[in-house]
């Protein structure tokens, strides 16, 4: 028996250092090699077979920016930027706005959740979390069908009031884990020593939860820059989204232009979500 | 005639538990605790001393009962506005705060003083937690001990009435913590704040108290000067609490006059102070120091009673040496002093040996 289990612990040793390595390299790789390739891509002068390099070229990025280039109209998504400016336009105008919204209320609803006692407590927490497990085109259809029974002309706001529906939910996962984590003893503390409410939540409370509500921020910046799904049902017509705009020129075909414009996308939610991480992981 | 500070009278709390019944937290306390005066509230885990405690600090409300402070009730003050603070078990010090930030807390938020008295007091208490230096650090850089004498200096500062202290040194190592107990009651008298300390270590309430408050699921068991405590437990829950003890049951009897104590292992005569006892079912209690074995003539003190018993382990903890030893099926602990390798041998395993002790020190309860 003991030999038995010697054995394999010395396979499971031999396995761990001989592969694990491999292992965690793989991982990363099937997750970023994908990525490297469209930004690899984005630089290639071929025009008809983005999947055959031909030569380094900036051309893509310049099409999609407006700069003169040599490459024929066909092989362009873009008569001007225009669209393509005011689509992005709208995307920030929304992320910027909802990110605000429901990072606002997600916090206080966190705040509500972690810190009071009230009845029918695990209830509304359980509603809280709802709009994160139903899947988005249930909800996007269903968003969908009540602006349309109350009433609501679909638009740019109509888009920032269905985000803020879910992205309260990522504000209050992220902000309320950051609070249970805290010592309520602290708020006890500061009390004790002549703070009150307002004193406390300001000196320690907001202090300490703020790095979490950040990163709830910059979550939910993310999530709304890119959903497609919710907003592809309630975009009017002249309130595209940048992901949106984007589904729509694929239809017409698959052209390298699609690899300049993911490549900055890319690089864009790299940087917030390496700001995202970094406020996430401020010590309490 | 000491005078009062805080008046505690007939404080009642009963939580709601979560699986729907009812804990008696606190039933009906009556306490009084004066000026200056380092008062300790000892007792097993969950007899309700932390509840005590939160109900002066303003934590948790009472149920009915009222707690004055200089005879002013305080019951519907909110706690920000109590002069009472509190060091905590975990010291809750303000981890994105630096030592100095963490002590002039209370301070800053009292927006009368000026920044020389602040860094006037703000000395004085770093001084007394002798911290110089340090004041630039983060809570996550300090020690246990430095982080506890943090918590001190930050209650302090605000020059309290009354400092509550719940088990303040329970996270601390051996050593570190006997320290704590000498610069805790250094501070105490320095400072002239009344301390109520809350503790389940025995040792610690008994060298540090001016008075300790022995309570036991939620009501008051005992309270008294350390050496009252000790020598006169009024019950058998504070005999056996506090310090060890040796607690055997037996009978009261009267026969031809002479007052007995009774069991099926042994018996001894008991003198006329414990008449009130006689025909009752009795617990008998002495301490293990209460022995003594050296032999002492009966004429010189009359009160003198020994028991025959046979050693059944010995330890040796250097100035003492500890006995466990029996009666037929009854097991003594005695301590007792020596002084030279050569006394040991008499208390080796198996050996009959005859332990004295003064029938006036004991006690019995019903
Ligand atoms: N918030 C609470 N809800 C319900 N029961 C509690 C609560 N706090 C304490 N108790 C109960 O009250 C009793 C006294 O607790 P406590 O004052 O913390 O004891 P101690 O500090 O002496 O260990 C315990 O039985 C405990 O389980
Ligand atoms: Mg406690």
């Amino acid at each position: 028996m003991s030999k038995f289990y010697q054995n394999m612990k010395k396979l499971f040793n031999f396995l761990k250092n001989k592969f694990l390595p491999f292992h965690v390299i793989i991982f990363f790789m099937f997750i970023y090699i994908p990525l490297l390739v469209v930004i690899f891509l984005s630089f290639n002068s071929n025009v008809i077979n983005m999947m055959i390099w031909d030569g380094f070229t900036f051309d893509w990025y310049k099409s999609i920016f407006g700069f003169n280039t040599q490459l024929d109209e066909d092989a362009v998504y873009l008569e001007s930027t225009d669209q393509l400016l005011n689509a992005l336009k709208n995307s920030i105008i929304i992320s910027t706005t909802t990110t605000i919204i429901s990072t606002f209320i997600g916090t206080c609803l966190a705040l509500a959740m972690v810190r009071y006692k009230f009845r029918f407590k695990a209830f509304y927490n359980a509603l809280v979390y709802l709009p994160m497990i139903i899947p988005d085109i249930v909800l996007g259809i269903s968003l969908l069908i009540y602006f349309v029974t109350v009433g609501v002309k679909l638009s740019i706001y109509s888009i920032i009031i269905g985000h803020c529906t879910f992205l309260c939910s990522y504000v209050f996962i992220v902000v309320s884990s950051r609070l249970a984590g805290m010592n309520d003893e602290l708020e006890k503390a500061s009390n004790d020593l002549g703070g009150n409410e307002i004193y406390t939540f300001r000196k320690i409370t907001f202090p300490l939860i703020f790095p979490g509500i950040m990163g709830g921020a910059l979550l939910s910046f993310i999530i709304s820059m890119d959903d497609l799904v919710i907003t592809y049902f309630i975009a009017g017509v002249d309130s595209t989204t940048l992901p949106v705009f984007i589904y729509g020129i694929m239809r017409r075909g698959i052209k390298p232009e699609i690899n300049a414009i993911a490549s900055l996308m890319i690089i864009f939610s790299l940087i917030v979500a390496a700001l995202g991480i970094y406020y996430r992981s401020k010590k309490l | 005639m000491p005078r009062t500070l805080i008046s505690i009278d007939n404080a009642c709390k009963t939580y709601d538990t979560p699986e729907g019944g009812k804990v008696n937290a606190l039933k009906d306390i009556n306490l009084n605790i004066n000026y200056n005066e380092f008062v300790t509230l000892l007792g097993p885990s969950g007899c309700g001393k932390t509840t005590l405690l939160k109900t002066i600090s303003g934590f948790e409300s009472l149920d009915s009962g009222d707690i004055k402070i200089e005879g002013k009730s305080i019951i519907n003050t909110p706690s920000y506005k109590r002069p009472v603070n509190t060091v905590f078990q975990n010291y809750a010090l303000f981890p994105h705060m630096s030592v100095k930030k963490n002590i002039t807390y209370g301070l800053d938020i009292n927006k009368s003083l000026d920044k020389a008295e602040k860094d006037k007091k703000f000395n004085y208490v770093l001084n007394l937690i002798n911290l110089e230096g340090f004041e630039n650090r983060m809570p996550h850089q300090l020690s246990g001990g430095q982080q506890q004498r943090v918590a001190l200096a930050r209650a302090i500062i605000n020059e309290p009435k009354i400092l509550l202290l719940d088990e303040p040194l329970s996270a601390l190592d051996k050593k570190l913590r006997s320290n704590m107990q000498i610069e805790l009651k250094n501070i105490q008298n320095q400072s002239g704040i009344s301390f109520i300390f809350v503790t389940h270590d025995q040792e610690e309430a008994l060298s540090m108290s001016d008075r300790i408050i022995v309570m036991e699921n939620g009501s008051v068991s005992q309270e008294g000067k350390p050496e009252e405590i000790y020598y006169q437990p009024k019950n058998k829950f504070t005999a056996d609490f506090i310090g060890e003890t040796n607690l055997i049951n037996g009978l009261v009897e009267e026969e031809n006059g002479l007052i007995k104590f009774k069991n099926e292992n042994f018996e001894f005569h008991l003198t006329k102070d414990f008449q009130q006892y006689i025909n009752k079912k009795v617990t008998f209690s002495i301490r293990p120091e209460q022995f003594f074995t050296n032999d002492v003539p009966k004429e010189s003190n009359p009160y003198i009673s020994n028991f025959n018993v046979e050693v059944i382990q010995r330890l040796f903890f250097g100035p003492n040496i500890k006995i466990v030893c029996k009666i037929k099926n009854q097991i003594f602990h005695c301590l007792l002093k020596i002084s030279d390798q050569e006394t040991i041998k008499l208390f080796e395993k198996n050996k009959k040996i005859s332990i004295y002790f003064d029938v006036t020190k004991i006690k019995l309860f019903e």
